[in-house]
């Protein structure tokens, strides 16, 4: 600020304070600091323990530490004088320690920590040591109050030559009125910030990074494999950022490892790791609708139904799955009853690795417990996002009635009678049918990409961007587009599931189900609720978003709890 | 507090030189101008200070919209009201005598008794307290104060608190600290060597040289009390321990002169002193009117000044009232409450009872629960509601609002406000000798504890 002389501290403070990188001010900060996109919060835990400095380091050899070395003893600490009431010998015992380490280059380890009755310490842990993030929130968590540390010397064999016990206060972080501890230089806490490629896929404690899992991928395809072909189910994930070579007491690379050898970190596209040049898919050729008629006349009478019939289909599918707590209680006869066909023929011949009948139902029982989770839960979120896409082509339809396009809006609400049924131009019925291998298959080829559903976007999308309307229309096309892509990858991973159990038992469904009649009293609660969100869709398409609100409670609420009630009991639910 | 809209306000300009007082022209005003050889802006968004050119300065007096607009990119909100909730307080007195041996004239407490008849805090009473303050201590520092009437009465009480406090706060790994305000008259060798060997800070309430003292703090009988106060503190004054040790000096319209006091009481052997002058109580003759804030600003300012050329020339500095304005106004600090009370402090009742300070002891009106029902949050609230600056009048609108945080709260319930131009001024000078020191003479700053 020109002509502005800066006297004093608050002054100084919004202009430029001392070991602030010029663009950052706390106070204007996006105020995530875990570890820190304003400061690593690390500089602030590393003098949780007045009168000590530690990094969070991760030893090079084993050693039964935990990942936390002092790098210095600070006796000047402001903090030691407020600990000297209650810690007469703190400083003493701090003073000692500061000799040792001059006298001796090896370096002291955080050994155990303990507060209030909890002890910390690597034992507890696999045994092979507490790594630097496992430490870093241990420390985290550590009360105000006292605490006791125990440190260990250790050479570079590892082997522990030394130990102190050290008791102090933790450092209160904030001293009275508020402001950071005065142990702490200007400029060391952001002497680092959050190095979100680098630390966060393992620090993140907001979630952010891990929420899109890049730390997790696919395993690279090998050669002569086909990249298309999803691994079976529960196999081909790996941790991105696991250590190359493996090594068994520090499974991540870390922090220093990072950034020294990126190269080495494997680049991901599509969820998988490649060491390939990457060729990416060509971009959409569809052709254009020749009329805006044409194309609500698509949205309207193809696309919506077929969303419709669709999410109505997932919907009894998922409803006829068992519940991993029907899996759960099943005897071990009924298990055993479910084996796969192929063992039971041959049982010398091994599943999986297991070659005894008690250790195959044993192994199949917490298979299939996992297995069910997975198709209920993917078919869940498959039926919801159909919904989203019925929602979104009615947002397609009443933004163009309202730039006049294709007459009033009206609701596009009604069911398909055919699906698309994977080669082009096939078709199917839309049918009921519980979650067996035929439905799964069919399900598998109508979200293939370019398969059918995928191309009737296309040629929406590129009617939009070929027009002269506003390009949010554009936008929600895409959306539809982007979002089927992972319905195709689920329903692969189905198929490979519903295969194994495929059989007259088939352990996955619930037995007896079948399809009620539309007057059948067991089915009456869900079918109202049904009646209910289409009516409240109704009017909620048509522009009242409390009404879309109230659909979207009424499905969790009331419709999903009474299809359950109802398939429990084996009766599917008749909703077209 | 919404940001302020920079051509909406008209400055408050000074009327002349920095030590004369100051009018506050009444509307609201969002910065200060100090002239002088160095032109001085405060900005009382933030507490900021700034030195700006002569132009800039001129054009901001004639309010011109360039200026102003430039000032007002620096402005920042005032202290966010309300701020968080208050938390258990981190301080807490104790009365543990509400009775005294002297009958100072002018006391407050009505000769320690606050209205009511003599008596002692229970040791159990006392305890619970320290537990209360300990427990809701999260951990951070507390402080334990010990006041009165005169403490040393029920010295039985003090020292068996002190050691029960150190114990529970060692345990529960809670740094603690003592503080305690005597008449020095009945400091025993036992009473020193527990100063000395805890962490306490220690106000000793002495006038000045033992005429300016002995002119309102008599017994009851009318004797003087500086001979035996001084007698009393001597040995804790050549060697404090872990004390720190210092004078409060009462300043009555009688006698305004400020230096003289302070020269006095560090004549005796005390290292710091401080001054107050005497707004409220049952002497009214001593009490200050109207006329005689201006004469004790310049008083103020001749003490000030005299202490910074103590300073200069090497000596350590002792008058408080001037090393605590300095760092204030060094660290920008921008306050909408006077001091602690009700939110970092409270004081106890001999019964129990919590008062917003150890002034409202056994007044209704600062009630804030007791020991038995705990504090009130509520009446806390209230309490702070009430009386943050910016819902004072005509604080709401004075520049130094932020700085003086509206005056101790029993005063102003008492008395209303006067002598605000007093504070402004003296405020005015501590900005400006600020000023003039971080440039010309560092080292009076450095040795206050202020560092730059």
């Amino acid at each position: 600020m020109s002509g502005l002389i800066p006297l004093n501290l608050s002054a100084r403070l919004q202009r430029s304070a001392t070991g602030n990188p010029a663009g950052a001010m706390l106070a204007s900060g996006v105020a995530n600091c875990f570890p820190g996109l304003e400061f690593d919060h690390r500089n602030l835990d590393r003098r949780f323990f007045p009168g000590l400095v530690v990094e969070f380091a991760d030893p090079l050899v084993a050693q039964p530490s935990m990942g936390g070395v002092v790098t210095a003893v600070d006796l000047d600490d402001p903090a030691l004088a407020d600990a000297a009431a209650s810690h007469p010998g703190l400083a003493g015992n701090l003073a000692d320690l500061q000799a040792e380490m001059a006298a001796d280059a090896r370096a002291w380890w955080i050994v155990r920590i303990a507060q209030g009755g909890v002890v910390i310490d690597p034992q507890d842990i696999r045994g092979l040591g507490l790594d630097s993030l496992g430490t870093w929130r241990v420390v985290r968590s550590i009360d105000p109050g006292a605490v006791q540390i125990v440190l260990g010397r250790f050479g570079d064999d590892g082997v522990a030559a030394g130990e102190v016990t050290l008791d102090g206060p933790r450092r209160p972080y904030l001293a009275a009125g508020d402001t950071i501890d005065e142990g702490y230089a200007p400029g060391e806490l952001t002497q680092s910030l959050c190095s979100p490629w680098q630390h966060d896929f393992r620090d993140c404690g907001c979630y952010y990074w891990a929420s899109n899992h890049p730390d997790i991928a696919i395993e690279a395809v090998e050669p002569g494999e086909d990249p298309g072909v999803p691994p079976p189910p529960g196999t081909g994930w790996l941790n991105w950022q696991r250590a190359r070579p493996p090594r068994d007491n520090v499974p991540e690379l870390g922090y220093y490892e990072i950034s020294e050898r990126y190269q080495d970190l494997a680049v991901v596209l599509r969820d998988r790791e490649s060491a390939d040049p990457y060729s990416p898919p060509t971009v959409d050729g569809a052709e254009p609708y020749a009329t805006t008629d044409e194309l609500v006349a698509q949205l309207r009478n193809r696309l919506a139904p077929l969303e419709h019939a669709l999410t109505l289909e997932y919907l009894y599918a998922w409803s006829s799955v068992r519940s991993p707590q029907e899996a759960a209680a099943l005897s071990d006869a009924e298990v055993g009853e479910s084996l796969p066909l192929r063992f039971r023929a041959d049982p010398a011949r091994p599943l999986d690795g297991i070659s005894d009948r008690a250790g195959a139902v044993t192994y199949l029982r917490g298979r299939l417990r996992r297995d069910v989770t997975y198709l209920r839960e993917q078919l869940r979120i498959t039926f919801i996002s159909e919904m989203r896409h019925l929602s979104w082509v009615n947002l397609l339809l009443r933004k163009l009635a309202d730039l006049g396009i294709g007459g009033p809006y009206a609701p596009a609400l009604g069911v398909a009678a055919d699906i698309p049924a994977g080669p082009p131009g096939a078709t199917r019925p839309a049918a009921l049918r519980p979650l067996v291998h035929a439905a799964a298959v069919d399900f598998e080829a109508v979200e293939r990409p370019s398969g059918g559903l995928d191309g009737a976007y296309s040629r929406v999308r590129a009617t939009l961007d070929a027009s002269e309307l506003p390009g949010e229309l554009y936008d929600i096309a895409s959306r539809i587009v982007d979002d089927g892509v992972d319905h195709y990858s689920a329903f692969r991973r189905m198929v490979a599931i519903v295969d194994l159990y495929d059989q007259p038992s088939s352990p996955h469904l619930r037995p007896g189900f079948t399809l009620a009649s539309p007057d059948d009293p067991e089915v009456g609660p869900a079918l109202l609720a049904q009646g209910r969100i289409m009516s409240l869709l109704t009017r909620g398409y048509r522009g009242d978003r409390s009404k879309i609100d109230e659909a979207r409670q009424v499905m969790l609420a009331e419709l999903e709890s009474a299809i359950e009630v109802s398939a429990r009991n084996g009766f599917g639910v008749p909703f077209f | 507090m919404t940001a302020v809209d920079a051509g909406q306000w008209t400055p408050v300009t000074l009327g002349g030189h920095p030590k004369a007082t100051v009018e506050n022209a009444g509307e609201p005003s969002w910065f200060h101008l100090v002239p002088g050889d160095q032109p001085l802006v405060w900005l009382v968004g933030g507490s900021q200070l700034f030195e700006v050119t002569q132009s800039h300065f001129d054009q901001l007096a004639a309010g011109d919209a360039t200026a102003l607009a430039v000032l007002g990119g620096a402005t920042v909100a005032g202290p966010a009201w309300p701020g968080t909730p208050p938390e258990p307080p981190a301080a807490m007195s104790l009365a543990l005598a509400q009775s005294c041996n002297l009958s100072c004239s002018y006391c407050y407490a009505d000769a320690g008794q606050f209205g009511g008849p003599a008596r002692r805090m229970p040791v159990e009473v006392a305890r619970r307290a320290v537990d209360t303050l300990v427990d809701g201590s999260g951990g951070r520092r507390v402080t334990l104060g010990f006041i009165g009437g005169e403490v040393l009465l029920h010295r039985e009480a003090l020292h068996d608190v002190v050691a029960y406090a150190e114990e529970r706060a060692a345990t529960a790994g809670v740094p603690i600290g003592f503080s305690i305000t005597t008449n020095g008259t009945l400091v025993t060798p036992a009473d020193v060597a527990l100063l000395r060997a805890h962490p306490f800070a220690v106000t000793v309430s002495l006038d000045g040289g033992n005429e300016a003292n002995d002119a309102h703090r008599r017994s009851r009988r009318g004797e003087g009390s500086f001979e035996r106060a001084v007698a009393g503190v001597a040995d804790l004054l050549a060697d404090p321990g872990r004390a720190k040790v210092a004078a409060r000096a009462t300043v009555t319209r009688h006698d305004l002169a400020v230096h003289e006091r302070v020269e006095a009481l560090a004549a005796v052997g005390f290292a710091e002193v401080g001054v107050s002058p005497l707004r409220t109580g049952p002497d009214t003759e001593a009490r200050f009117a109207p006329a005689d804030w201006s004469p004790f600003l310049a008083e103020m300012v001749r003490a000030a000044d005299a202490e910074v050329d103590r300073v200069s020339g090497g000596h350590a500095p002792r008058f408080t009232n001037l090393s605590t304005g300095l760092r204030e106004i060094h660290r920008g600090s921008a306050r909408p409450l006077p001091c602690g009370s009700a939110r970092s402090y409270v004081a106890v009742g001999a019964e129990g009872d919590f008062w917003t300070c150890h002034r409202t002891v056994d007044n209704p009106a600062y009630r804030l629960g007791d020991l038995d029902e705990g504090l009130s949050a509520a009446a806390r609230q209230a309490f702070l509601d009430r009386r943050q600056v910016d819902a004072q009048e005509p604080c709401r609108s004075c520049w130094a609002r932020y700085l003086c945080g509206g005056g101790c709260h029993v005063e102003v319930d008492e008395v209303g406000r006067e002598g605000c131009d007093y504070i402004r001024g003296w405020l005015e000078y501590c900005i400006s000798l600020f000023a003039e020191c971080q440039s010309r003479r560092p080292e009076v700053l450095r040795s206050m504890g202020v560092s730059t």
